[in-house]
């Protein structure tokens, strides 16, 4: 019997076979249960028109109990949005340690409950409201020593 | 790698609400089976069990969410924990119900759609709809818990299963209640007796699983039969005292002491799921440690994977690696010039600022503590 996350995430990509992703957000690969692919982009009035960023999940064994690990890919051209909690490198400033951005209706952590494409959805809301087209303030010293997985970082300044 | 067979594999094997057609075509049914689904693993509740919130959730599934964050997963709710659970009967009977109707319904359906006779489809599915949804109303409304749990719902038990005695309710075996109630329910030790003795019908396997001690044997199967096992405070306990808990249930005593804490929470988290399931339902003993040796493969097999191959790991990374320590090198003097610019001298310096300046120290030591960490977890 398949492990429970692979089993969960077998339902999840089900349901984006059937059902589709929002508008704006497409999977782009998903071929196993450690690492898919998406690609989002801004619907309507945003900093970002025309702009397309891919995501990467990488998912563990705990998988839904612990958060997916979450960045952008900056790989092969592609490039993180210009954003004030995004880092050149294209890990998120807010997913710190166990992954965690402000989910419109579930506060600001990550919860079993929760799906990638609730995640997609969050990320393309964060887009939708940036302001100001600026990385974030310590983005050099970060990315400097960040490590490879998003989750493993500390966030000194931000945690 | 078995990625791409196996996920469409799964994906074939998997059950979803999905297998029944859209709301338009079939009203109710898609939702039916999405309510009656644990939102943490997706599967038809196992188990279910109910938070002081409302929300419901298996089990073991939600047991490892508390174990991670004390909060409702749904909602947020905060100081929740484990003692709050309650076991949620209604939903419990609506899910065996829905698993022993759901592949009718499916058939059922597939029959409506072949034949497709406009006249007998609505009034068809409309009846079957009718059923399900007040099935589901009766599970979804708060006042649900407080009904009764149904009788049984087919034939008679077993002449040697247990069945609560109605008027002294003590644990009585089928074949003797009559007499036991005659008797005006005096006849005390049976009860305790033939729990034993059903606990070594449940061990009776031993020799599969290779056990040995006696004496922690005898102990577990003296305990009463539903009582949750208590959480420990590890920290406080010597590895010797953890090998013993495990080995009061016969569990592997191996591994290093992170791997005898991680082996016993998973098995105080699977053991008391258990007791949260309807009896009918409920694992032997033998079974819940072959699923504790699962998940333990499964923990295994995730964490192995690198450092089996750490020499090609190395060899293929050593680029990495280079320039990771290339760039750790010169490193040094130049933030020992960017603090003592900062007019104070180097050492003290780092203390205080190393909030605001790059903490270069603190970093290099989770760059390098990352690379192991990656290896030991991933």
């Amino acid at each position: 019997m398949a492990s429970i996350s692979s089993r969960r995430l077998a339902k999840e990509l089900m349901e984006i076979k059937n059902d589709g992703c929002p508008v704006g957000i497409d999977l782009v690969k998903a071929d196993d249960f450690s690492t898919w692919w998406f690609t989002i982009e801004v619907m309507g009035e945003s900093l970002y028109p025309n702009e397309k960023f891919t995501l990467q999940f990488r998912f563990d064994q705990q998988y839904p109990i612990s958060s997916p690990a979450v960045q952008f890919v900056v790989t092969d051209g592609r490039e993180a949005p210009v954003h004030p909690h995004v880092y050149s490198n294209g890990h998120l400033i807010a997913l710190i340690l166990s992954c965690r951005y402000v989910h419109p209706f579930l506060g600001n952590e990550w919860s079993p409950v929760l799906s990638v494409v609730a995640v997609c959805v969050t990320l393309q809301s964060m887009l939708a409201s940036c302001k100001e087209k600026q990385r974030p303030v310590d983005n050099d010293r970060y990315i400097k020593h960040a490590p490879e997985n998003p989750k493993k970082a500390s966030f000194p300044l931000n945690a | 790698m078995a990625g791409k067979n196996q996920i469409q594999k799964l994906m074939a094997e998997v059950q979803d609400p999905s297998d029944f057609p859209e709301h338009s075509k079939s009203p109710g049914l898609r939702l039916l089976d999405s309510a009656l689904r644990c939102t943490i693993c997706s599967e038809l509740y196992d188990g279910p069990v109910t938070l002081k919130c409302g929300h419901c959730f298996c089990s073991l599934c939600i047991r490892q969410s508390l174990a991670e964050k004390q909060e409702c997963p749904a909602c947020r709710e905060e100081e929740v924990s484990e003692g709050h659970l309650r076991r949620n009967t209604v939903m419990e009977e609506a899910v065996t119900a829905w698993k022993a109707c759901r592949p009718y319904i499916l058939q059922v359906l597939k029959d409506v759609a072949q034949h497709d006779v406009a006249s007998s489809r609505p009034s068809k599915k409309r009846r079957l709809d009718e059923d399900l949804y007040e099935q589901d109303v009766a599970c979804s409304s708060p006042e649900g818990a407080k009904h009764p749990p149904a009788v049984k719902q087919t034939g008679s038990p077993h002449p040697d299963e247990l069945v609560d005695c109605p008027v002294c309710s003590k644990r009585v075996k089928y074949k003797i209640i009559n007499e036991h109630m005659d008797e005006g329910c005096t006849s005390e030790p049976e009860p305790d007796f033939s729990s034993k003795a059903q606990w070594e019908n449940l061990l009776g396997s031993k020799s599969l699983l290779g056990k040995k001690k006696k004496k922690g044997k005898e102990r577990a199967l003296s305990e009463e039969k539903d009582d949750p096992l208590p959480k420990k405070s590890y920290d406080t306990l010597r590895d010797k005292a953890i090998k013993a808990l495990l080995q009061e249930h016969d569990l592997s005593t191996t591994g290093s002491r992170q791997m005898l804490i991680a082996r016993h929470q998973r098995w105080v988290s699977i053991y008391n799921a258990n007791l949260d399931k309807a009896e009918k339902l409920r694992k032997s003993l033998p079974s819940l440690r072959r699923d504790l040796e699962q998940w333990e493969t499964q923990q295994k097999n995730k964490t192995k994977r690198p450092v089996v191959d750490s020499d090609t790991y190395q060899i293929k990374q050593k680029s990495e690696f280079d320039k990771l320590v290339e760039a750790a090198r010169p490193k040094k003097p130049s933030s020992a010039i960017q603090t003592t610019s900062g007019e104070m001298s180097a050492a003290p310096a780092h203390v205080p600022r190393s909030r605001t300046i790059s903490p270069s120290l603190a970093e290099k030591a989770i760059v390098v503590d990352d690379f192991e960490d990656e290896r030991m977890e991933n």
